[in-house]
């Protein structure tokens, strides 16, 4: 009775030492336990359920974000070359530079010579305003 | 682009316009499109216009500086007296000095406030 007992014991183990090699090498072949593929159909059921519970954010994302920046890029192209090629706005600031900040100097030069002659009066009356754009005419002749 | 006149409460204002307020009395204004003004706008005009009158005034000084050289060394200045000369060199020391500090002003202003940030 003895070693009847121990032959079906035996039996056994190696029956239960296959199922760990085979549980094993299914882990190694597709790289993920029983365990892990049950938590991974636990959750697919989960997201299911929840599928129709858009969060807010994504939403907003999705419908109005996404739609707004493309309308900006739509609009940022159009200012850009109404901006640069019809409106030529580099010009006019290479303008405001010379003028304002006189990056021209000699025109600046000149407007201030005439301005500030030593035989001007200092107090300037009546016709002061054509004087002055008279001045200001007279030094931008230079860039002619 | 021209002088034009700003707003005055009275014409009082207006009529104390000399050579040395000209900030107060006038703008250089820009003429320009509609759609430029949106981005040329009337707010940046007013900083460029304090801009250009400085720049101005630092030329003022610097003409009215070239002015006192050409008086210094006038004939009357170095016929002058032995005991004046002293007066005299001193005089010519302070538009020196003057000079000096004006036109490192300018530099600094024009190389390296104006063309640095452009």
């Amino acid at each position: 009775m003895d070693i009847k007992r121990a032959v079906e014991q035996k039996s056994l183990n190696r029956e239960h030492m296959d199922t760990e090699v085979r549980s094993r090498l299914s882990e190694i072949i597709n790289g993920y336990t029983n365990e892990q593929e049950k938590v991974q159909i636990e959750n697919e059921d989960v997201i299911e359920n929840e599928r129709i519970h858009v969060p807010v954010h994504l939403a907003i994302n999705q419908c109005v974000i996404s739609t707004v920046k493309d309308q900006f890029k739509v609009v940022n192209r159009c200012m850009l070359h109404m901006m640069y090629r019809k409106l030529n706005l580099l010009r006019h600031l290479k303008a405001l530079k010379v003028f304002y900040l006189s990056g021209q100097g000699d025109i600046m030069e000149t407007f201030a010579q005439q301005l500030f002659h030593s035989n001007q009066e200092c107090t300037l009356k009546d016709n002061s305003l054509y004087f002055f754009n008279n001045c200001f005419e007279f030094a931008l002749k230079l860039l002619e | 682009m021209e002088f034009e006149y700003i707003e005055q409460e009275s014409m009082n204002d207006a009529l104390m316009l000399n050579l040395h307020n000209l900030e107060n009395h006038l703008k250089l204004n820009y003429r320009r499109a509609y759609p430029l003004d949106l981005v040329i706008t009337e707010q940046s005009l007013v900083k460029y216009n304090r801009i250009f009158f400085t720049l101005l005034k630092v030329k003022k000084i610097l003409q009215l500086l070239k002015e006192c050289w050409k008086n210094l060394n006038a004939t009357e200045f170095k016929r002058a007296d032995r005991k004046y000369a002293k007066q005299v060199r001193s005089m010519q020391l302070l538009r020196s000095a003057m000079h000096s500090v004006t036109c490192t002003f300018e530099q600094y202003i024009m190389i390296d406030a104006i063309d640095a940030g452009w």
